[in-house]
Formats: C-alpha cells, sequence, structure tokens
C-alpha cells in the first residue's frame, strides 16, 4: 500500500517536473535550429545550428547590456537588502509608538502593484533629470515591503533575551545589529538577495520607460530588440539569445538554491 | 530618548522608501538626485566636447529584429550623404510603449526632434500639440509632395494639413498555398467573403487535413477588411469631416462576424486566436489553404513557406463594391518648436526617407510598399515586381483603390482601443459566441472610450 502511494506521488512529481522543464528544452531546441524549420513546425533540428549563438551574441550587442545589468542588479540588490535589514531591525528591536502602524503602512505597500505607479514614476524621475541613469532605473526599485516582511520574521526569531543582555552590556544598536543579528540572519539575507538580483535581472518594462538611450539599458530590453517588428519572428535568435541571457540567473541559483529554500520557509512555521 | 528620535527619523525615511513592493518616489530619491546632477552634468559636457561639430538630430523608433538592421542602413545612408547633421535612432520598443513616452516626455530634455508613429496614433499626436504641421513644413523647405502617395497623405491628414511624413505602409493581402488552390480547381483565392465559403469544401476535399481560411483577431486587420466594404469605422466619415463621437462599424462587423460563424459551421476556419507567428506555422504547416496579414510579412512568408505562396487583394462582401484599402502601417512625426539647425535637419532627413530610392531598397527588403511614387519607376522596383510579381499585389491593391473618407481611414483617438474591441469581439466569435453580442459588446465598449477621450 505504501509502495503503491509512493509510486503515485513520483508519477505526479516526474509530470510536474516535465510541465517545468518543458519549455526550457524546448527553448534549447529552437535555438539550435534553422528558421524556415521551425516555422514549418518541424523542431528537432536536423543540423546543430551552434552559430546562432554567436549570431545572437553579435547582433544583439548582448555583452553590453549585459554589463548594464549586472551593475543595475547588484546595486539594487544590496540598497534592497541594507534598508530592509535596517528597517525590519527597528520594527522588532527598537521598541517605538506607533511601530505597528509603521509595519502595516510598509505590508499595505505590498499590495500597490509597480504598474500602476509607473507613469508617477516616470514623472518624478523625469523632473529630477534622472532619464538615461542608473539612478533612475534602481531607485524606484530599492524599497522592498516583502524584503522587510521576510527579515522582520527571520528576526523575530532571535530571543529578545539577547538584545536585553547586550543592553545591559552596554553593547550599542549598531555593534548587536551586525554581531548578532546579521550572521543569524544569513540566511534570509542571501534569500532576498538572491530573489531581489533575479527580480532586478529580468525587469523590462521600467528600465525600458526609465531609459531612451541605449547606453544604460539593461539586458532584457536588448533581448527584445532582436524581437521583430511588423514581421516574422526570428524564433531561433531569440532562442539562442535568451538562453544566454538566462546563463547569470541559472550560475546564482545552483549557488544559492539551498540557502533559498531554507529562507523562504523560514519563519513560515512558528 | 535621542536614540529613539533617530530611530523615529530613519523608519520615516525607510517608511516612505519602503511603501510599495518594488517603487516609490522619496525625499532620500531626491537627495540622490541632487547627488547625480553634478555627475550629468559633467557627462554633458564631455558629450558636447566631443562633439564634431554637426547638429545631432534624435529618432525615436520602434523597429526591432531584421528591420532595424533595414533601418540602420537608412539612418546611415543619411548621415553619410551630408556633413551637417547625424541623425542618431534609438528603439524605444513598441508602438504603444512609444508613443505613452513621447507624450509624456511632452517636448521636455531628452525628446526626440523625430518619432515614429503608428497609424493609431495620428489623431493623439495632433491633439497633443507636440508635433509641427508637415504641410506647413513642406512649404518652408519647398518640397515637393507631389511625389507622395496619395492615399498615405490622406491616412495622416488632420484638418486639412499633414501631420506626419509616411515612411513604412503596409496594408493586408491574402496569402494562399496555391497548389492547395489549384487542387480544390482555383487559380486564385475567392474576392468574396461568400466566395471563400462556398469553396470551403471543395478545399477540404481536396486537401487532406486542411481548412480553407484563416485570419487572426488582430483589430487592425478587420478595420481594413470593412473598409475594403466600404464601411466606416467612426462616424462623421471615418473621423474627417468633423471629430468621431461614436462607433460606425456595427453593420460591417456584424457581417465579417457571421462570415466567420457561416465558416466555422462549414468547417473552413482554423483558430490561431492573435498571434501572427501561430498562423503563420499553420499556414506552413499545410493546416490552412489561405490567411490574411499584413503585406509587412511578404518577404519572410514567402521565404519560410516550404511551397508556393500566392497574394491576392483581401476579399469583399459580394454586394459591395470593393473600395481598396486605407495606407496603414507608421510614418514619423517631428517635433514642435525645434531649434532651426534641428528642425532643418530633422526635415531634410524626412525627406531623404521618403525619397524613391530608399523608399524602394526599403520596400524590396522588407514588404511595406514604398510612399514614393517615383519609387515605382526606380530599377530596385522593377527588378523586384519582375521578380516577385506578386509583391506588386499589396502596392496595387492600394494603388487602384478609391479615394473617398472610407479609404482615408478612421482618424480617432481611441483607435488603439476601437481595434482591441474588435479583436475581443472576434475572439468570442472564433470560440463559438453569438456575432450580434460580439458587436454590442465592442459598440459599447468603444462608445464609453471615445466618450470618455473626448470629454478630456
Amino acid at each position: 500500500m505504501k509502495k503503491y502511494s509512493l509510486a503515485l506521488l513520483y508519477a505526479v512529481l516526474i509530470l510536474l517536473a516535465v510541465l517545468m522543464v518543458f519549455p526550457l528544452l524546448f527553448t534549447i531546441l529552437l535555438s539550435l535550429s534553422d528558421n524556415a524549420d521551425i516555422m514549418n513546425g518541424q523542431y528537432w533540428p536536423q543540423v546543430l545550428h551552434f552559430e546562432n549563438y554567436a549570431e545572437a551574441f553579435t547582433k544583439a550587442n548582448l555583452l553590453y547590456y549585459m554589463k548594464n545589468s549586472v551593475i543595475v542588479a547588484a546595486v539594487t540588490t544590496f540598497c534592497q537588502v541594507a534598508l530592509a535589514l535596517l528597517a525590519a531591525y527597528a520594527i522588532v528591536f527598537i521598541p517605538f509608538r506607533g511601530s505597528g502602524i509603521v509595519f502595516g503602512l510598509f505590508m499595505s505597500g505590498m499590495m500597490i502593484p509597480m504598474d500602476v505607479l509607473m507613469i508617477t514614476n516616470f514623472q518624478t524621475i523625469n523632473a529630477a533629470g534622472l532619464l538615461n541613469t542608473y539612478a533612475g532605473i534602481i531607485l524606484p526599485c530599492i524599497g522592498s515591503a516583502f524584503g522587510i516582511f521576510l527579515l522582520r520574521q527571520n528576526m523575530k526569531q532571535i530571543p529578545l533575551e539577547l538584545k536585553e543582555a547586550s543592553d545591559i552590556a552596554g553593547v550599542g544598536q549598531f555593534y548587536f545589529f551586525r554581531k548578532v543579528v546579521v550572521p543569524l540572519s544569513k540566511n534570509s539575507i542571501i534569500t532576498l538577495a538572491v530573489y531581489c538580483f533575479l527580480v532586478s535581472w529580468n525587469n523590462y518594462l521600467w528600465p525600458l520607460i526609465a531609459t531612451t538611450k541605449d547606453e544604460v539599458r539593461t539586458i532584457q530590453i536588448g533581448l527584445r530588440m532582436l524581437s521583430a517588428s511588423d514581421t516574422q519572428q526570428d524564433f531561433r535568435l531569440v532562442a539562442a539569445a535568451t538562453m544566454i541571457v538566462t546563463i547569470p540567473t541559472l550560475i546564482l541559483m545552483f549557488f544559492g538554491q539551498s540557502r533559498l529554500q531554507e529562507g523562504l520557509t523560514k519563519g513560515a512555521l512558528k | 530618548m535621542t536614540r529613539k528620535a533617530i530611530a523615529v527619523l530613519l523608519m520615516a525615511v525607510l517608511g516612505l522608501t519602503g511603501l510599495t513592493a518594488c517603487s516609490s518616489q522619496t525625499a532620500s530619491e531626491e537627495v540622490a538626485a541632487a547627488d547625480n546632477a553634478g555627475e550629468e552634468s559633467d557627462a554633458q559636457e564631455t558629450e558636447e566636447a566631443a562633439d564634431t561639430g554637426k547638429t545631432e538630430i534624435l529618432l525615436w523608433h520602434v523597429m526591432s529584429g531584421d528591420r532595424l538592421e533595414q533601418l540602420e542602413v537608412i539612418v546611415d545612408g543619411f548621415n553619410a550623404s551630408q556633413d551637417q547633421y547625424e541623425v542618431v535612432a534609438e528603439a524605444q520598443g513598441e508602438y504603444d510603449e512609444a508613443n505613452a513616452k513621447f507624450l509624456n516626455m511632452a517636448g521636455g530634455e531628452g525628446s526626440p526632434a523625430i518619432m515614429q508613429i503608428g497609424d493609431q496614433h495620428i489623431q493623439a499626436m495632433y491633439d497633443s500639440g507636440l508635433v509641427e504641421n508637415i504641410s506647413d513644413m513642406m512649404e518652408k523647405y519647398q518640397y515637393d509632395s507631389s511625389q507622395l502617395l496619395a492615399q498615405a497623405v490622406d491616412f495622416y491628414t488632420v484638418e486639412g494639413s499633414l501631420y506626419a511624413m509616411p515612411f513604412n505602409c503596409s496594408s493586408p493581402v491574402v496569402y494562399y498555398n496555391v497548389e492547395a488552390l489549384k487542387n480544390a480547381g482555383l487559380d486564385t483565392p475567392p474576392d468574396t467573403f461568400e466566395g471563400i465559403i462556398e469553396a470551403a469544401s471543395a478545399i477540404a476535399e481536396a486537401n487532406e487535413g486542411m481548412k480553407a481560411f484563416s485570419i487572426t483577431s488582430w483589430g487592425y486587420l478587420l478595420d481594413q477588411l470593412l473598409t475594403n466594404s466600404g464601411y466606416p469605422i467612426v462616424n462623421n466619415d471615418n473621423g474627417r469631416s468633423a471629430r468621431a463621437t461614436e462607433a460606425a462599424y456595427q453593420e460591417g462587423l456584424l457581417r465579417f462576424y457571421q462570415f466567420i460563424q457561416d465558416l466555422i459551421e462549414a468547417d473552413g476556419f482554423e483558430n490561431y486566436g492573435e498571434s501572427d507567428d501561430d498562423i503563420n506555422a499553420g499556414f506552413n504547416n499545410g493546416d490552412i489553404a489561405m490567411f490574411i496579414t499584413t503585406s509587412a510579412w511578404a518577404t519572410s512568408i514567402m521565404d519560410s513557406a516550404p511551397f508556393e505562396v500566392g497574394i491576392a487583394g483581401i476579399p469583399h462582401f459580394a454586394d459591395c463594391e470593393p473600395q481598396g484599402v486605407y495606407a496603414g502601417g507608421g510614418a514619423f512625426v517631428m517635433s514642435k518648436d525645434l531649434p532651426e539647425d534641428v528642425q532643418a535637419g530633422a526635415f531634410e532627413f524626412l525627406a531623404y526617407a521618403a525619397s524613391s530610392e530608399v523608399q524602394a531598397v526599403w520596400a524590396a527588403n522588407t514588404g511595406y510598399y514604398p510612399v514614393n511614387q517615383g519609387a515605382y519607376e526606380t530599377e530596385t522596383m522593377k527588378t523586384l515586381y519582375e521578380e516577385q510579381p506578386m509583391m506588386k499585389i499589396a502596392a496595387d491593391q492600394l494603388l487602384n483603390g478609391q479615394q473617398n473618407s472610407i479609404t482615408a481611414g478612421p482618424l480617432v483617438t481611441t483607435l488603439v482601443q476601437i481595434r482591441d474591441d474588435m479583436m475581443a469581439g472576434a475572439e468570442l466569435v472564433f470560440n463559438g459566441g453569438d456575432p450580434q453580442e460580439a458587436v454590442n459588446m465592442a459598440v459599447e465598449s468603444t462608445n464609453q472610450q471615445l466618450e470618455m477621450a473626448n470629454a478630456q
């Protein structure tokens, strides 16, 4: 009986795994095909066209956009984590009047979708003269209610006695923050950083809106330039470029996967 | 106590920053903005220092992929043709995105001198007051506009003046599988919607697993089909005699939806939703014998299909005189109140891009048709039409059409939404919905949007 249910479980898992991995495998197949074959429904490449990758690389100027993306994603991640850490720390460890309200305000911010703010954000950035700068792309993205929430949940698990002990020992807030809170929140910090990096890396609309010149544009916009307008899609180039673009995120995933799973579920049960 | 005060202050600043999931406008931003202002002006100085003495003309466009390369040929050609101006082309995503951005920048710093718009945006551009009257410009720079395609000029004319320089024009055509039609005893596709229904069973019988016809739900195709059958899209002569205030496409759209319903009943229609790539793949795969999409796709469709592809004009209803199509596609607008030298350079580029030779090469490499009548006389076009006579069909369909308020095309601010409404209705009918209901739904939405837009 137990064996039977295990088999069922595996069957479901395998099915889900196939569903998840299919788009990726299909993209790899397309990236190695000839476009005429693709348009004719011939999805299994007869000859492997590795040159598609070279063509995508040069045609879309991917390296250039990738540099911009790395800068934007790294700075965004750093700022977001730093701000969320400080905010979460204040909410958990510094009792002040209305801290509950402040936290509630943060959480209500999670309910407002980015799209609603797109136009006002654009007007602000434009008025500040920040169009076509890294700052213009990064600034609206550095506050993260989700990050504050995640880190707060984590910090609440740190015994308050530790804080009291350090207060008695006369240790300053920042010392306690640095030496106790940050090390104990490491997993959540890494989770947040990986998540934030991925979101920033995949962001398309805002970087497009905040820029008019190619100089500071990110990789997703470069990718979009390969996608044809008013004509048939060159699927093999788009697929090859997509694969190239996913490489950095894949590396990050392999590096941070174990921490990511640990961190996301941490604080879920209390 | 002071520590607590600092904490509260810190929270206040952070509170503003963290208010939304991934975005907010804050005090800290403004601080950073001030910091950055110094850097930016430095950067600008170096840019000016590196200037080669040429006047820079900023051009925003929405071409990508293969089209981007073709556009770069034109820009490079212009820059090499003279030493006074340097056109800098910058891609801005898609028509609608670029349009929104242009309107939002409202001519501020970083706004382009020239901007490529889609046909759907001409009224909005005119309303914004941000773009130059091109007819005035033509007079100022003594440009002879008689060479321009009259139909394209008609389309981009608002209140008697031209407000955009036609550039990339296209119109829908029927693509057909020559062999499949021949098997069914047809040399060319039927001219009428009724004919397509009649031919449906013959095509299905002669070609195993093939359906007669398909079209995507793309609203642009639908309003071109109505135009060809003589139906207006909006009232007040398609918005040409006075500002459009409500939908006028009810009758035509109902007939088209009924045609789709009848064709589905005759088992002659395959549903591909709104995807042009899907319908193209289905055609190449031998699943459908005919389909309609824009002529801008001509080159790529003919190159990729493993069989002979024919092109024909779009069908009309049997009791309607075919009118032809309007000159859809895209055009260039010019920003208002440019510095004198930038304006002169921008206009020179517009003239260059619309010149016969440039238009001939552009058309030959893409499938758009030339907006300059002289282009049809060039060697490039003559050779093209000789080698691929099918490419001439798209142009002929337009050139031989009538010239009236119907074929001038709809002039209305909410054309984007109207096309969406038609599309939503079409999706309903494609999936077996009731045509009358679909039309009612579309009209209601169109009138609502139009009323709102006109109230502004």
